[in-house]
C-alpha cells in the first residue's frame, strides 16, 4: 500500500534564510502569510531553475508550494517571485536595513505559528524601503512594529510597577528586564528615554509606522539603544555569523 | 577519524570520497573500486596530488586566483589588458568568464560576498587590494558578481568603494538567457532584460 499523499500547501512567503545543504539543495526558512515561520527542505534549489527560477532570493515576496512532512523540515516544491521591490536593490543602505529587518522576524518568530499581521508588516516594509532615502529609519520604526505584533512592545505609558501613567512630553527610565518604564521611586532603569522618543516609539508600534518622520539623532539614538536592550533581554543574542 | 568505518580501508575511502560535491554513496563505492581495480600506481599518484595540493597551490598575491606560483598565469600574462579588471566573487567564476573567451583584461577574485541575511557586512569583506590595483592605473572595473541580492549588494559596495578614485566601474548585464522563451522568464529577470535594453 502506498503512503498517502501529503497535501499541498500554498501560500505568499518572504525568504527569512537560505543555507546550502549538500551538493544542490537548500534549507530554507521562510515566512509564510498561512502558517508563519517554516523551515523547509528545497530539493535541487541549486539546479533547478524550473521549480526555483529567481524565486529563492530574499527581497521578494514569494508565492511557494511546499508540504508537511514527519520531521521538522517541510519540502519546498516550487517557488516563484509573486512581487519585486526593485528600488530595494538599488541601494546597500536598503539592503543591509532589509538583511537586519528579515533577521529579526527570523529570531522573533516561533515555528508554525500563523502571524498575519506580521507577514504583512514585512511586505509593507519591503515597499517603504525601496522608496525610502532613509533606510536606517524605516528599519527602526520596522523593529518597534515588529516587537509589538509579536507581544514584546516596550510599556512606555506608565510605570511597570506601581502603574502610575507617565505624562505624555516627560523623560523616563526603561527597564529592558521589566521590558517597561519604570518611576525612580521603584529602581527606576538603566536607560533614559525622552519624552519625544516615547512619543515617536508609540507611533512606530502603530499602524502608522512606515509613514514616520521626526527621528533626531537623540531619539534615533535613545530608540535604538532601548530596542536593542529589550531584543537582547527577551529574545537573546544575534546568531554567529555564518561562516564565509 | 574520518568516520565509523570500523578500520576497513575501503569504507573509509568511500567516506571520503562522499564528502566530495555531486558524489554520493554509490558513486563513492564505484569509484573506491575503480581505484583499487587499476594501477597502483594511479591511485599513488592520485593521493600524492591530492595530499599536497593545499601545499602546491596558493592564491595569487595580486588577483587571488589559484595557481602555482605567487602570480598567477593571467596576471603574468603581457597580452592582457592591465587597465580593466573583473572582479568575481569566486574562483570558479573566473574560470566560466575564460571559458567564454571574451575577456582579456584581468581578474580580482573576492572569495565571498556581501550576505545582508547573515551579517557578512561591508567590514568583512575587504577591498583593499582591488583598491590598490586601481590607483595603479586601472582605467575600468566589470563587477560580476552574481545577479543575487548578495551579489547585487556586494557590487552596490565595490561601486561605493571605488566611486572617489575616478574609475569607470560597470556591472556586467543580466536578462534572458540566450535560447530562452519571455514567456517562461521569471518577473526580475525579465524586467532587468528591459531595464538593460541596449539600442539597435
Amino acid at each position: 500500500m502506498s503512503a498517502p499523499s501529503r497535501q499541498e500547501e500554498r501560500s505568499d512567503a518572504f525568504l527569512l534564510r537560505a543555507i546550502d545543504y549538500r551538493d544542490a539543495d537548500k534549507i530554507v526558512t521562510l515566512l509564510t502569510e498561512e502558517h508563519g515561520k517554516v523551515g523547509a527542505l528545497a530539493r535541487g534549489a541549486r539546479r533547478s531553475r524550473k521549480r526555483f527560477g529567481g524565486g529563492l532570493e530574499p527581497c521578494h515576496r514569494l508565492a511557494v508550494s511546499f508540504t508537511f512532512g514527519r520531521g521538522e523540515l517541510a519540502t519546498l516544491k516550487e517557488a516563484r517571485v509573486r512581487e519585486a521591490y526593485p528600488g530595494l536593490l538599488t541601494s546597500l543602505g536598503r539592503i543591509q536595513a532589509a538583511g537586519r529587518g528579515l533577521e529579526l522576524v527570523r529570531r522573533l518568530c516561533p515555528e508554525r505559528e500563523p502571524m498575519p499581521r506580521l507577514f504583512e508588516a514585512v511586505a509593507r516594509y519591503h515597499a517603504a524601503l525601496a522608496a525610502s532615502e532613509n533606510p536606517d529609519d524605516v528599519a527602526l520604526a520596522f523593529r518597534a512594529r515588529a516587537l509589538a505584533l509579536v507581544g514584546l512592545a516596550p510599556g512606555l505609558d506608565a510605570c511597570g510597577v506601581s502603574g502610575a501613567p507617565c505624562p505624555p512630553g516627560q523623560a523616563a527610565l526603561f527597564d529592558p528586564e521589566r521590558g517597561t518604564i519604570v518611576a525612580r521611586a521603584h529602581g527606576g532603569g538603566p536607560l533614559l528615554v525622552s519624552g519625544p522618543t516615547r512619543a515617536l516609539l508609540k507611533q512606530a508600534m502603530g499602524e502608522g509606522w512606515t509613514e514616520l518622520e521626526g527621528w533626531d539623532d537623540r531619539a534615533r539614538k535613545q530608540a535604538d539603544d532601548l530596542l536593542l536592550a529589550l531584543l537582547r533581554a527577551h529574545v537573546g543574542e544575534p546568531r554567529a555569523r555564518r561562516e564565509r | 577519524m574520518h568516520g565509523d568505518d570500523g578500520g576497513d580501508p575501503i569504507a573509509e575511502l568511500v567516506s571520503l570520497l562522499a564528502r566530495l560535491p555531486s558524489v554520493g554513496e554509490r558513486t563513492a563505492t564505484r569509484l573506491a573500486f575503480h581505484v583499487l581495480g587499476g594501477d597502483p600506481s594511479y591511485a599513488q599518484a592520485l593521493g600524492a596530488s591530492l595530499g599536497s595540493i593545499h601545499e602546491r597551490v596558493v592564491r595569487c598575491e595580486r588577483c587571488g586566483n589559484y595557481g602555482a606560483e605567487r602570480v598567477c598565469p593571467i596576471c603574468l600574462d603581457p597580452r592582457r589588458d592591465e587597465a580593466l579588471i573583473c572582479v568575481v566573487a569566486r574562483v570558479p567564476d573566473l574560470v566560466a568568464i575564460e571559458r567564454s573567451a571574451t575577456f582579456r583584461g584581468r581578474y580580482h577574485v573576492l572569495h565571498g560576498l556581501l550576505a545582508p541575511l547573515d551579517g557578512i557586512a561591508p567590514e568583512d569583506l575587504p577591498l583593499d587590494g582591488l583598491v590598490e590595483r586601481v590607483r595603479e592605473g586601472v582605467k575600468e572595473v566589470i563587477v560580476a558578481t552574481p545577479l543575487s541580492v548578495e551579489g547585487e549588494a556586494t557590487a552596490l559596495y565595490i561601486a561605493e568603494v571605488l566611486q572617489p578614485l575616478e574609475v569607470s566601474c560597470s556591472r556586467i548585464a543580466s536578462g534572458v538567457p540566450h535560447g530562452g522563451e519571455l514567456e517562461f522568464t521569471d518577473q526580475v529577470t525579465l524586467g532587468r532584460a528591459l531595464e538593460g535594453r541596449k539600442l539597435l
